[in-house]
């Protein structure tokens, strides 16, 4: 369904992939650390040399690398734990690049949103549950 | 609530790079479908089309958890009064807090309910399809599905009219 959707919002020009076969994954996964974006405003601007932070991201988050990055760490996090649990907001978000776009090139963002009690804590304590 | 108007902001400043109107789409299941329908309405300048997956309507609680945890799961839809989730939308687009809605014209949505669903009932999703018909939205739905509450997948997840609790992905 995630096709239908994204078929639906492009205007009906993407390529169905196989409905039997996985499809390969051959872009580039990277988890990004989120608690930035729960208080932007706690970001010192002025040591980025930007005035707007979110564009700052933008361009950032919309930009693969050739290299094999596991974590970005968004420039000027702010962690407070504790503002953090209570905003049920998970420490991790996940960008996945596909190989269209990698090599600088910067296209579009889907975000796609999990609902309650999807997060990376309960998908990931369930799945070992069950090993 | 405010981490994810964060996020928005940062895609809306991605929108000023004289992209595509296909530059910043959004989706999301169950309360993720509430906020794509949010962000779409709020933030129709800027996001131009989206998805809602086993989602209650723009505004369903109304600020309030009682109607979060109740109708706007299990209905009955008939006492979801939309016409004032709707006249919500326009006091914030009067006092410029959401963007006029102007600009959902023609905007895509695409609206899935599955016929099993336990946890957001199919009439309290299908509320979305008239939200969004009221601005003129380019609306695609997929009702048919003997999904439970999940994100069906041609070829992986747990059967379909069960609730697959592990990742609510069923496979149709």
């Amino acid at each position: 369904m995630a096709y239908a959707i994204l078929d639906h919002a492009f205007g009906n020009n993407l390529t169905k992939p196989s409905a039997t076969k996985p499809t390969p994954l051959h872009g580039q996964f990277v988890t990004i650390e989120q608690p930035s974006f729960i208080k932007p405003e706690a970001v010192d601007t002025n040591a980025l040399q930007t005035s707007n932070i979110f564009s700052y991201w933008a361009d950032l988050l919309k930009t693969a690398t050739n290299e094999n990055r596991q974590l970005e760490k968004l420039p000027g996090s702010v962690i407070d734990a504790s503002f953090l649990n209570s905003s049920g907001f998970d420490t991790e978000g996940y960008v996945y690049y596909p190989s269209g776009c990698a090599k600088g090139k910067k296209c579009p963002i889907h975000i796609a949103l999990h609902g309650c009690l999807q997060g990376l804590t309960e998908i990931f304590y369930k799945s070992k549950q069950n090993k | 609530m405010f981490s994810l108007i964060c996020v928005v902001a940062l895609l809306a400043s991605c929108a000023n790079a004289k992209a595509p109107r296909t530059d910043i789409t959004v989706s999301g299941i169950s309360s993720g479908g509430a906020m794509a329908a949010q962000l779409h309405l709020a933030y129709s300048s800027v996001v131009s089309a989206s998805g809602i997956v086993a989602g209650p309507p723009y505004w369903c609680a109304q600020g309030t958890a009682i109607l979060a945890v109740g109708e706007c799961m299990h209905g009955p839809a008939v006492l979801i009064p939309v016409s004032k989730l709707e006249s919500q939308l326009q006091t914030y687009v009067q006092s410029g807090s959401a963007d006029p809605t102007s600009h959902l014209h023609n905007d895509p949505v695409y609206i899935f309910t599955g016929t099993n669903d336990v946890v957001v009932f199919p009439n309290v999703v299908k509320l979305n399809e008239q939200i969004f018909t009221t601005y003129g939205a380019k609306i695609q739905t997929n009702y048919d599905s003997l999904a439970n509450h999940g994100f069906i997948t041609d070829n992986f997840g747990g059967v379909c009219e069960f609730l697959n609790i592990d990742n609510y992905i069923n496979n149709w």
